[in-house]
């Protein structure tokens, strides 16, 4: 779906909701670690010196030599790349395609289990991978008529089941208990080991990752908010079906993951559909009618994330849900609410006509969503011994999470009420905090011990886990 | 005013089914000081995890209020504990080994089963989370159990259960155990293809899975 959004008549006035295609990117000097470092002849008129890699030596060639990189980010759906221009600094063009594991599972975890369960599963899913970077790569550099030996650099970030996937390392024991990464800090390829050999000399990078389940795009993201830096308390979000979280505090970092599973996607609900023409994404409550937001005006198909949220928040306001999730009693709602009702189910119209509505099973799904993400946020600012009301910024990162609304974020109660105010939409900063690790070397050099200094909490330690979760998973009240 | 036996009974069964979290501890200690019977009053409390159960097979209740009330069952439980010793093995309807195979680290599922299969009168081993098949077998033979659960949340841990009952027939145990197995990945489906005893989707259709099994009168 296109960065176009429709957010503005209906619930939005927020002056800070603005939508990302690309993440957002605090301002930086560019140095880029792709570079050409002069020869010792000061008198040689082709200035032949080297082409180098932060430190490291690709080969020799002259001042003109253009230097490419791709930047990529490999999310467990698309992949996309953007062709950069290592002399200046900038983007080149920017291309998108399939994940073409997707065949194999829709989701990492599905995608370990296969290569958990056939020998030849991993070469099967990294040739996948490196085939699409390959002909993002080729397309991108034939279409701006550069050389294919003129790439010299892929930077990658990404989730750590897919970089593992990606460099040909089995992702088993990062989906099975203790779940252990299997390389810390970068990991650095060779072109000529990963079958990039018509592109010349090269490396692919990629970038570290926090824990099994806080990936490298988390770790782009701490760069492209620079949280690390920061001096005031920041939470940095990435809602998805695995929520990852990092918090800064007092100038050290705390990290956590949580499982919430599809729903917040739209996934596993009755009319759950994706985001596309035709999904509800947004809707509001007025004079006991629900005015309904479409995906390019259309008539609706089914509900997409956005507006699974967006139905629950206005049901919820409209007394037609409880804070404990059920659906109210008919008749405990007033009388202009009846028609609202599905007739011997446990479901409430959306858009009757279209035969959409929201099940009690439907609640249920979100509930445990919305809380696994609540569970982790409290867990999080428990071990820091943080306070809700000490976040001074709340980062909602990654695609998905854009798309919902402040008042569905808090009304809903996936985030405390106390952040309706802090949050900032940054997009997806997997790319942009890539962009900017590939551009200023001493970024680069830094990102390993940033990720080793965070202090991880895996939630399976939290004492009382499961009441915690319990109480998440109710609405505000 | 002093309340009734069935007055307090009928509390103690309220509290669990209103996640009185708070009320519990008091309203335990005032039936023991009242003079009543300790296991009539654990009795009222697990009345009340039924109440629970009914309500989620309604669509009434869901997971939380499960994990809510049956922490507040679990508080008036162990208060009365401190009464009495704890029931010997004759009066379980029977022993099951459950736990958390190696791999995975979620245990709310199990945690769950626990509790409903207590309520039902069921003597429960617990064996935790992220357990060699190894360990279950060993549990079993030491406590004389009828049967073994296996759950797993996680589908990168679903090939433990098949493996597990692979062991029992390599051992030539499998037909002294009954094997259940349940977990968000798992499905009736699964639980046929590996050859399991039993499965149950939600943690309060257990207790009658196991009826079932054990052939067992039905209260």
């Amino acid at each position: 779906m296109t960065a176009d959004r429709r957010f503005s008549n209906l619930v939005n006035e927020n002056k800070e909701f603005e939508i990302l295609s690309d993440g957002s990117m605090a301002a930086f000097d560019i140095n880029p670690v792709l570079h050409h470092r002069p020869g010792t002849n000061p008198f040689d008129p082709m200035d032949i010196g080297g082409v180098y890699l932060g430190d490291q030596f690709l080969e020799i060639q002259t001042k003109n030599q253009k230097l490419l990189s791709l930047v990529i980010d490999i999310g467990s759906t698309t992949i996309s790349a953007s062709l950069v221009d290592n002399k200046k600094g900038v983007e080149i063009a920017h291309k998108s395609g399939l994940n073409p594991q997707r065949q194999y599972g829709d989701d990492v975890i599905s995608r370990a289990t296969f290569i958990m369960g056939n020998e030849e599963g991993l070469e099967i899913l990294q040739g996948l991978v490196l085939k699409q970077i390959k002909n993002l790569a080729q397309e991108l550099i034939e279409e701006n008529n550069y050389e294919a030996t003129d790439l010299y650099a892929v930077f990658v970030a990404s989730n750590a089941i897919m970089n593992h996937i990606l460099v040909g390392l089995s992702p088993a024991p990062l989906a099975r208990s203790p779940y252990q990464l299997q390389f810390e800090g970068k990991k650095t390829l060779d072109f000529s080991e990963i079958d990039m050999k018509e592109f010349g000399k090269g490396k692919l990078v990629v970038i570290p990752n926090i824990t099994a389940f806080v990936g490298g795009d988390l770790t782009a993201g701490i760069i492209s908010t620079e949280i690390y830096k920061s001096k005031d308390t920041e939470l940095l979000i990435d809602i998805g079906t695995n929520g990852e979280l990092v918090l800064s505090h007092e100038g050290q970092m705390y990290s956590t993951s949580c499982a919430a599973g599809p729903a917040l996607e739209g996934m596993g609900i009755s009319c759950g559909v994706t985001a596309q023409p035709g999904a509800i994404e947004e809707t509001k409550a007025e004079d006991g009618q629900l005015i309904l937001q479409n995906i390019n005006s259309q008539p609706s198909i089914g509900i997409c994330g956005s507006g699974v949220l967006a139905v629950i928040r206005e049901f919820l306001k409209i007394g037609l849900i409880n804070y404990r999730g059920n659906i109210q009693k008919q008749e405990k709602v007033s009388e202009n609410l009846h028609h609202f009702y599905v007739e011997g189910q446990k479901a409430l119209w959306v858009d009757r006509e279209q035969n959409i509505f929201i099940s009690q099973k439907d609640i249920r799904q979100l509930q445990m969503a919305k809380g696994a993400i609540l569970t982790g946020i409290e867990s999080l600012l428990d071990f820091a011994e943080v306070d809700t009301d000490d976040i001074k910024k709340v980062y909602i990162a990654g695609q998905f999470g854009s798309y919902l609304s402040p008042d569905s974020l808090t009304q809903v109660g996936l985030l405390p009420s106390a952040f309706h105010d802090k949050i900032h939409y940054v997009g997806n900063t997997s790319k942009s905090g890539c962009f900017m690790i590939s551009l200023n070397k001493e970024i680069y050099e830094k990102v390993d011990g940033l990720v080793r200094g965070i202090k991880h909490l895996s939630l399976t330690t939290v004492e009382k886990f499961d009441l915690l979760l319990a109480q998440a998973t109710l609405f505000p009240k | 005013m002093t309340k009734t036996q069935e007055e307090y009974l009928q509390a103690l069964s309220d509290a669990v089914v209103f996640m009185e979290d708070e009320e519990i501890i008091d309203l335990v200690i005032e039936y023991h000081e009242a003079g009543f019977d300790t296991q009539e009053g654990i009795d009222g409390l697990i009345h009340g995890m039924m109440r629970v159960s009914d309500l989620y097979d309604e669509e009434e209740y869901y997971i939380p209020e499960l994990i809510l009330c049956a922490d507040v069952m679990q508080m008036g439980i162990d208060q009365f504990q401190t009464y009495i010793p704890p029931r010997t093995q004759d009066s379980y309807l029977g022993t099951v080994v459950i736990g958390v195979p190696e791999g995975d680290t979620h245990d709310i599922g199990k945690g769950l089963v626990k509790i409903m299969l207590e309520s039902g009168n069921f003597r429960v081993v617990d064996i935790g989370r992220d357990v060699p098949l190894e360990k279950f077998i060993e549990a079993a033979e030491e406590h004389d159990a009828e049967v073994i659960g296996l759950s797993t949340l996680m589908s990168t841990t679903m090939p433990e259960t098949r493996r597990f009952i692979e062991i029992l027939q390599e051992r030539n145990l499998r037909d002294k155990y009954k094997v259940i197995v349940g977990g968000a990945p798992v499905s009736q489906e699964f639980a046929d293809q590996i050859g399991a005893d039993g499965y149950t989707e939600s943690a309060t259709e257990v207790v009658g899975l196991l009826q079932d099994l054990l052939n067992l009168e039905t209260a």
